[in-house]
């Protein structure tokens, strides 16, 4: 089986990482019941992951859309004041102010944003259990290994 | 070394460059291309398969971890426009069958009667095409589902139609001996769905095919006198050999976003006007429900059951469950909501809903990039979705759901009650507002009686092109309003018998 590669090198800086964070935290409302539960370091480290492999395109796309979207609100606010920063309530609304824009692009990226956060905090093995899913996963990633897997050749063919 | 029996060499391994001649090249392993090389090769011609994705034989993985494994850019691909629409498409052995939930649908006699009237394709008729479908779904072992492996929310649907009077039905799905473990679209854990990696494929290569997976096709070769004959082809990976399959007949079946890609840069059917437009999509939505019982929309067949009360509208209902990772993606919600929808998924239903569109969308080419597809839905698909919409989200909280959750962007799209669906059909509705995917990409190559038409002609070969052809979802010159995957494969079956008696000489 052709294993997906790793990842060699981190595909989001920390800084990167830091807006994520506080993007997850900001799309749940800061809900303890769900962000106790979760690993955030594991989160992010599945977000990571999953930017990894990402097209190229993609991958630069986000990463400068992340950073958009920390700084933004300075420029908003005239002050030094990144997305992080902000208190809950405003960080609720400016994240919905990208939610639900009519232009196309910032709603895009939101989508992208979300994309990212949902899976690799829905993933997390606490949160697997709390919503009932681990029985189902579990079946899938242990399932028994058929007889039929057998590598693709190496060689030439004749 | 020599190719193992039933499975493909792969080519981001080779040691050498290759360097080969064969009958026919096949591009692509999806419902086209695995259809056409294992009908070529059982009838005794020397066929090639160059398949870009990997090969996987068993699938084990977490379902948003098989997207790096089996979707094509980690499953972004898509079109932008209004809305920008996901189109996921798989890049594995057995291409986007492997990812697909299963479902076999016959192409509608209106659709084919319109085909012949309004596009001239006369020789698009019932009879052959029939004769194709039985064959096709006898090879894929199409079956109706059994009530028992559907997914809750697909029964929570059957239940509340019988409710209101109303029938669906259990929908037809190509699997032998499912369990109805809810993975299809992420790999089948049990290997019971019968897609082309497990029935078509290993026939082909029984047959005496030869198959390359992680290669991409880039270059079609022509002899002197402007005759398709061959692909060249690279490795991904480290390797980057090159593989060269010399061939009289050149078979494109790498998808409708892909394959008017790679006529485009080749330099072919240029000056066709119709070289990637036309672009349907099947715009699909969907509706959850919240329900004060567990319903665990995981387990069981995620797209098992159907409602075609809105036919004549354009729309189409179909199951559509998902895994919490990847059912929650779609909301568009911020905030206590959002956390509320997360924390109670284990109590959330759905059901999916995808129209027949009006819209039509183009290939564009975007320099220092690539080509990229530009699609934005009509006022007509506009109101199609809305009606769906409206219906499902009716359906659910008059039956008692505590809340009906479109895939909206905008703010308070959450339904409480039914005033706030009548308020929502009463509003204005941006295209841009509504999130849709869509699966079933056709017609960028789309077949007609002459190149005023469309790019292939009934032969599926490129106007104007000899001995090149197309045979995938892309010639398929209108939308359906139907899971596409049997009208592909019994095209490419009635193409096979074609081609055999013709080209190649039986």
């Amino acid at each position: 089986m052709n294993e997906v590669p790793a990842a060699t090198r981190p595909a989001l800086s920390r800084s990167a990482r830091r807006t994520l964070e506080a993007f997850i935290v900001t799309l749940v409302a800061n809900d303890r019941d769900l962000l106790d539960r979760a690993d955030m370091k594991g989160v992010l480290d599945r977000a990571d992951a999953a930017v990894g492999h990402f097209p190229p395109v993609f991958r630069f796309a986000l990463r400068a859309a992340l950073f958009a979207f920390e700084y933004l609100p300075c420029l908003l606010a005239r002050k030094i004041m990144p997305f992080r920063r902000l208190p809950l309530e405003k960080r609720i609304v400016y994240a919905e102010t990208w939610a639900y824009h009519r232009i196309s692009l910032p709603r895009t990226l939101f989508k992208l944003f979300r994309f990212l956060a949902v899976t690799s905090l829905m993933q997390d093995p606490e949160l697997v259990v709390y919503t009932g899913y681990a029985p189902a996963l579990e079946h899938r990633l242990t399932r028994p290994k058929d007889n039929d897997e057998v590598s693709c050749g190496q060689g030439v063919a004749p | 070394m020599t190719q193992p029996e039933g499975i493909p060499m792969d080519a981001a391994h080779l040691h050498a460059d290759v360097d080969a001649a064969f009958d026919a090249v096949v591009v692509g392993s999806g419902a086209g291309g695995a259809v056409i090389a294992k009908e070529l090769a059982e009838g005794g011609r020397r066929v090639a398969i160059v398949e870009e994705g990997g090969y996987h034989a068993v699938h084990r993985d977490p379902p948003f971890a098989s997207f790096a494994r089996l979707y094509r850019d980690c499953g972004f691909s898509g079109t932008l426009g209004r809305p920008a629409v996901l189109t996921p498409m798989g890049r594995c052995f057995g291409g986007t069958t492997t990812i697909n939930s299963g479902t076999c649908f016959r192409t509608p006699e209106s659709v084919i009667a319109r085909w012949r009237d309004e596009l001239g394709l006369a020789e698009i008729d019932h009879a052959a095409l029939d004769r194709a479908f039985d064959r096709v779904e006898h090879e894929i072992n199409v079956t109706v589902t059994d009530l028992r492996i559907m997914s809750r929310g697909n029964r929570i649907v059957h239940e509340l139609l019988e409710r209101e009077g109303l029938h669906g039905a259990p929908l037809r799905r190509n699997v032998r001996d499912c369990e109805g473990c809810g993975a299809c679209c992420y790999g089948c854990t049990s290997g019971a769905k019968q897609s082309m990696d497990r029935c078509y494929l290993p026939k082909a290569l029984r047959a005496g095919a030869t198959a390359y997976v992680r290669a991409r096709a880039e270059r079609i070769l022509c002899d002197a006198a402007g005759r398709a004959a061959g692909i060249e082809a690279v490795a991904n990976g480290v390797s980057g050999r090159r593989l060269t399959f010399r061939a009289p007949v050149v078979i494109l079946a790498c998808g409708s976003l892909l394959t008017p890609q790679l006529l485009r840069r080749n330099g072919v059917a240029r000056g066709n006007p119709h070289l990637g437009r036309h672009l349907t999509l099947h715009p699909a939505t969907k509706v959850y429900a919240e329900f004060e019982e567990r319903v665990e929309d995981w387990k069981g067949v995620p797209q098992s059951y159907s409602y075609d009360g809105l036919r004549d509208d354009g729309i189409k209902f179909e199951g559509a469950s998902m895994p919490p990772e990847l059912g929650a993606v779609a909301m568009p919600l911020v905030g206590e909501e959002m956390a509320h929808f997360l924390k109670r998924y284990a109590h959330i239903a759905s059901f999916g809903m995808m129209i027949s569109d009006t819209a039509e969308g183009r290939m564009t080419r975007v320099p220092g990039y690539g080509y990229v597809f530009r699609y934005s839905l009509t006022e007509l698909d506009l109101a199609r979705l809305r009606r769906g919409i409206a219906f499902l989200a009716r359906l659910y909280l008059k039956h008692g759901a505590l809340a009906a959750y479109p895939m909206m962007a905008r703010q308070g799209s959450v339904f409480r009650g039914l005033d706030d669906v009548d308020r929502f059909e009463r509003a204005p509705l941006r295209a841009s507002e509504v999130e849709v995917m869509a699966f079933h990409p056709l017609g960028t190559c789309r077949m007609a009686a002459s190149p005023a038409g469309g790019v292939c002609d009934q032969e599926h070969q490129v106007f104007g092109a000899p001995g090149l052809y197309v045979c995938d979802g892309s010639v398929v010159p209108t939308a359906l309003g139907v899971n596409p995957q049997v009208t592909i494969m019994a095209m490419a079956t009635r193409f096979a018998e074609r081609l055999l008696d013709r080209e190649l000489g039986n």
